[in-house]
């Protein structure tokens, strides 16, 4: 222990090959966790907000951004007979269903669906930013999605953080050629990965906050997840569409007898935006942020059993 | 103190089936040892019997009830002492 | 007229929470079971914080047996202590029961002898939960199937003195109130008349069922808390608004055999309503001059 630490207490532009290597790991590890703590110190600042738990797409928005909520709400809107599917394609029941929405996305959706639609067509860019001016801002100003200011402050702590590691490794790169040394290439990339690494913090969709408030949301609704396979289309209840907007559109049961047969053929090929997780997951940016729980852990708030 | 021996017989009473049978059947027998004051053992012999079989009953239900809940499954036993005795 | 802000809600159950959770524009307020979460990881505990943001949030727990001559079981008081820590919720209560004794557990809450003991018993425990958990709970008066033996106080003097002497809440179950009442022959509603309103801060309503004696000579009601409130019950919370005009918490409570969710919404707007009209008659000066619970 005591050369472990004498170890860090050398000077590190002296260390040869593997040891700086080492070296580099640790502080990168150590940098990493530090962006991680501060950016956790601030997001975790803001106290727990109210949330509309009547609006299952808030928490679809809330869980994996604008596409997923739009996804929920498409089978929301075929499960409560608004929208007829066939295949991938998608058509208003009749003219007066946009009546029958009660949401604004639904709303849109229902607009754009009077002529038989692709679901790729409503998962475009237009309707997502629709979407997204719908929550960003509500779910933005609750602290829970990381919307321009949250990605600024984590800017603020991220990108001088990568920027030493940077000027670290790039020193070190220096001092390592001037000595005659050209065999650099694992400790450039280590370096382009541990940049990487912090700088990817920046650009998750939840905030730390917003992961926490999924993991409590998960864990209150707890007794809807543990009787998923009991949920039925057309039941005139908010259990599917909460379903999903919890653990996403795969929750739902998919026995004939459930009702949701028509659910794989609506969205053919699987879309992952790229850095925001798995319609599954329980964290968007990197599950160490997610502290205790990522995945709802644990029942809900039973009775006293007598 | 009478008052936790009075609580304790009455405890013997709603859990103890051949207890609460052998109170049933010969009361001053069985209070003859009991450390009770001469006020707790007139009380229990004048006491509501049909009720005490019933609330006998009822508890004996909820224990039952309790036992049949299923219980923590190893892990999720390590989880909870950890979590009430580290606090996580 | 003056409008009283009452808080009318539902006991929080797995099985009910996704109901409860989408409803919660007509519900006021949630009680959890304190004792549920004595494993609970710092998640769940979490959980019930955040749920707390969305509704109020009442504690109630069920094993202390506090009303005993018995010390409480320190573990447990400890257990209490640390959800009510990592919770962040203030207001919860217990009953006046004992649950065990020595070594034995009864399972569940026995009335305990109306005297003297037990209420310095009582006031002693009160004290040392005080003291580890920082707050005293709202104290709830429980059902019973027999007259409590050595008891030299009646039902309602027992809680007058139990309530005076220790400044608790007084969280009144009705249907108890009602079960007692009709199983010892006594008028509900005069006994109503007769507990310590002034100390009220809740109120829990629930349901039961007959159940016969062994001998099969009468019928004794059984609070189970798996029946609809039944409309006696409904007509005593009128009876309590119209004597007392605090606001109240009020609570339903259903453990099982869980009728569809809009039954038990109904039931919440049908207490809702009983408050109302029993308030009305409070501030018309309808009900007989009595000793009232005023704020």
């Amino acid at each position: 222990m005591k050369d472990f630490f004498q170890f860090f207490l050398q000077k590190p532009l002296d260390l040869k090959g593997p040891d700086f290597l080492f070296y580099y790991f640790c502080v990168a590890v150590a940098a990493y966790v530090l962006a991680l703590l501060l950016t956790r110190a601030r997001e975790y600042a803001r106290p727990v907000p109210k949330l509309n738990l009547t609006d299952p797409y808030e928490i679809a928005y809330l869980r994996d951004g604008p596409k997923e909520a739009i996804r929920v709400a498409i089978v929301s809107l075929v499960d409560r007979g608004l929208l007829n599917p066939t295949g991938s394609m998608v058509k208003i029941a009749g003219s007066s269903a946009i009546e029958q929405a009660r949401r604004p996305i639904e709303k849109n959706i229902l607009a754009m669906c009077r002529s038989a639609t692709h679901t790729d067509t409503l998962l475009g860019a237009g309707p997502e930013a629709d979407v997204r001016s719908i929550y960003e801002g509500l779910l933005g100003s609750h602290g829970l999605v990381a919307d321009e200011k949250a990605k600024q402050l984590r800017a603020a702590i991220c990108l001088p953080v990568s920027a030493l590691l940077a000027l670290f490794a790039g020193t070190k790169v220096f001092v390592a050629v001037s000595r005659g040394r050209t065999n650099v290439e694992f400790l450039v990339v280590m370096a382009a990965l541990a940049c990487m690494a912090v700088y990817k913090l920046i650009n998750g969709h939840r905030t730390m906050l917003g992961t926490s408030v999924l993991a409590d949301l998960r864990t209150m609704f707890q007794g809807l997840k543990s009787r998923q396979r009991n949920v039925r289309a057309n039941s005139g209840t908010n259990e599917a569409a909460l379903l999903m907007a919890l653990y996403g559109i795969d929750s739902l049961p998919k026995t004939v007898g459930a009702g949701f047969t028509y659910v794989p053929a609506l969205f053919p090929a699987p879309k992952q935006a790229p850095g925001s997780g798995s319609s599954n997951s329980g964290c968007g940016s990197s599950c160490s942020s997610c502290g205790s729980s990522c995945g709802g852990g644990g029942g809900g708030c039973g009775g006293c059993g007598s | 103190m009478s008052a936790q021996h009075f609580e304790h017989f009455l405890a013997r009473l709603y859990t103890d089936e051949f207890f609460l049978e052998t109170f049933l059947s010969y009361p001053e027998r069985l209070l003859k040892n009991a450390e009770l004051t001469r006020e707790e053992r007139s009380a229990l012999l004048a006491i509501d019997r049909e009720g005490l079989k019933l609330a006998a009953r009822s508890f004996r239900a909820k224990r039952k009830k309790r036992e049949s809940k299923p219980k923590l499954n190893p892990l999720k036993r390590a989880q909870a002492f950890f979590a009430t005795r580290i606090g996580w | 007229m003056r409008e009283l802000k009452h808080r009318v809600g539902l006991g929080f159950r797995t099985e009910l929470a996704p109901s409860i959770l989408v409803n919660l524009d007509s519900i006021d307020l949630v009680e959890v079971m304190a004792d549920d979460l004595f494993t609970a990881n710092e998640a769940r505990l979490r959980a019930v914080r955040t749920m707390h943001v969305q509704v109020p949030v009442t504690l109630h727990g069920v094993g202390l047996g506090l009303a005993s001559s018995q010390p409480v079981c320190e573990k447990h008081l400890a257990k209490v202590a640390r959800v009510l820590e990592h919770t962040g919720i203030a207001s919860w209560s217990e009953h006046l029961a004992f649950v065990r004794a020595c070594e034995i557990e009864i399972g569940h809450l026995a009335a305990p002898p109306r005297n003297e003991a037990t209420i310095e018993g009582t006031l002693k425990n009160l004290a040392r939960i005080k003291a580890v958990c920082g707050s005293l709970p709202a104290l709830e008066n429980v059902a019973t199937l027999l007259e409590p033996p050595g008891s030299t106080y009646s039902e309602a003097e027992y809680h007058r003195q139990i309530f005076r002497r220790s400044g608790c809440g007084f969280l009144l179950d009705l249907h108890n109130l009602f079960a007692n009442c009709v199983n010892f022959g006594r008028d509900p509603f005069f006994e109503l008349t007769q507990l310590p309103l002034e100390n009220l801060s809740g109120v829990h309503l629930s349901g039961g069922h007959w159940i016969p004696e062994l001998s099969g000579a009468k019928e004794r009601l059984l609070d189970d808390h798996v029946h609809g409130v039944p409309p006696e019950v409904f007509a005593l919370l009128e009876k309590l608004a119209a004597l007392t005009a605090r606001p109240l918490d009020v609570i339903i409570e259903r453990d099982g055999s869980y009728p569809p969710f809009q039954v038990l919404l109904l039931e919440v707007e049908k207490a809702r309503a009983c408050l109302a009209r029993g308030n009305a008659k409070y501030f018309l000066g309808k009900e007989p001059a009595l000793e009232r619970a005023a704020l």
